[in-house]
């Protein structure tokens, strides 16, 4: 142990420990900021995406079984609500409780994965900068523990 | 020659894999996915060694794109070529139900001129295999992006080397070594960021390729990469050495600058500038790194 300590803390071994420190110490973000909001053209324009991430789960036979029998309509609203509201817009997300509503629907992590993929295609389509795309993907990749079956 | 050989085959099974895909459909997806669940890029690529990571350091990271349900699988060629030698790998790796990988790769470092001149023989190779295992065992390195708590994975890296008389001529110990590491790996999509670091205990000098030497001593290796778009990554490795031989081949720690292209989940390159630093007699290794992998 005493040999590693002097290794890692001589000259340039040093810097690289204490980058990789500062880094992972970087605090993760519950949000992900007001101007993120403005590179998905705002409200209206999460609206537009989510119109098209609509139409890509459809259209994608992974995620179709999930959507087809659903009040497609009413969901989207709530997604393009708790979007905004995660990305720092003037937006309440009041909507029914992430682990409830997805109960028993046996979703796994490639159905999950799936969707996030469709996400992805409607965000490139509306030329949300990948940066800002990474940044709502942060903020609802944590949601898995709620969606996804264990 | 080989070398030609082994980038056409692999050119040419990458076109195929791209061929099969456009012909199921692309992308070929299926309701019940037996394969390929897991977000572009988040595999990694193939490091030297053959696990799954960056260029030159294992990440936590399970090699191919199954799920916790599904599997995955690669194949890979890597060519070094420094200014004095050249490097060959090629290896295939397994990954199961992201929990479990299993790799095998074999390394030839031709000494080419060098060889010669320590009287080896003109192009002298020393041929090493090497069957790697790696468990991940906490964490979720792209999911949990609300906790700081990186994704977890041990491993270890048998290898073998044929050159036994040579390693004994140098006093350089067995031609037999095994390396223990662990690796903890957090993608920062925030900042789409990659940052791994990686802990290895080892006997090896210049990664086995010139024996096992000494006790275990702990190597710290580190990556840090960023997302560039969904297609491409772009960072930096650090990998300690433990010089072990210094009085008969000095060896230094080595660095890379890499770039990757992963047009989908079934193809991947990546180029790299390796600093190997001294290798045998000679200096300032510095070296064009080339890698392609085709998996799913």
């Amino acid at each position: 142990m005493k040999t590693f300590a002097r290794i890692v803390l001589t000259g340039r071994r040093r810097f690289l420990l204490a980058t990789t420190m500062v880094a992972l110490s970087r605090v993760f973000p519950a949000r992900a900021g007001a101007d993120v909001l403005r590179d998905f053209g705002g409200k209206d324009g999460l609206t537009a995406i989510m119109d098209d991430l609509e139409i890509n789960l459809m259209a994608d036979p992974r995620t179709r079984p999930f959507f087809e029998n659903v009040d497609r309509k009413r969901i989207k609203q709530q997604i393009v609500i708790q979007c905004c509201a995660l990305l720092g817009g003037e937006c309440v997300y009041s909507g029914a409780n992430m682990k409830g509503v997805h109960r028993g629907l046996g979703i796994t992590m490639e159905d999950f994965n799936a969707l996030i993929e469709d996400l992805q295609a409607a965000m490139d389509k509306h030329s949300v900068p990948f940066r800002a795309q990474n940044k709502l993907l942060a903020v609802l990749a944590p949601m898995h523990r709620d969606i996804v079956e264990k | 020659m080989k070398l030609s050989i082994a980038l056409t085959s692999a050119f040419a099974l990458s076109l195929l894999a791209g061929e099969a895909c456009a012909q199921l459909g692309a992308p070929p997806i299926t309701t019940d996915q037996l394969t390929g669940g897991k977000l572009l890029a988040t595999a990694g690529v193939s490091q030297l060694e053959g696990a799954g990571g960056g260029g030159l350091t294992p990440w936590a990271l399970i090699t191919g794109y199954g799920t916790d349900t599904q599997i995955g699988a690669n194949g890979h060629v890597t060519f070094i070529r420094s200014n004095d030698y050249h490097i060959t790998s090629y290896g295939a790796a397994l990954g199961l139900y992201d929990r479990v990988e299993l790799s095998v790769a074999q390394e030839n470092f031709n000494t080419e001129n060098v060889g010669a001149t320590l009287g080896l023989g003109q192009g002298f190779t020393i041929r090493q295999n090497i069957l790697g295992v790696k468990v991940k065992v906490a964490g979720d390195a792209v999911l949990d992006q609300d906790r700081l708590m990186p994704q977890i994975a041990i491993g270890m890296q048998y290898k073998h080397n044929n050159r036994s008389t040579l390693i004994s001529a140098l006093s350089a110990g067995d031609n037999t070594g095994v390396d223990l590491y662990v690796s903890a790996t957090k993608v920062i999509l925030a900042q789409s960021l990659l940052l791994n670091s990686t802990l290895r205990f080892t006997r090896a000098n210049q990664m086995g390729l010139l024996g096992f030497t000494g006790s275990y001593k702990p190597m710290l290796e580190g990556s840090a990469a960023l997302l560039l778009g969904r297609n491409w990554i772009a960072g930096v490795e650090y990998r300690m050495k433990p010089n072990n031989i210094s009085t008969v081949a000095k060896e230094n720690d080595w660095s890379d600058v890499f770039i990757t292209w992963l047009p989908n989940k079934n193809f991947s390159v990546t180029a790299a500038y390796v600093r190997l630093g001294n290798i045998g007699i000679r200096d300032n290794q510095n070296a064009a790194y080339l890698s392609l992998q085709v998996g799913f």
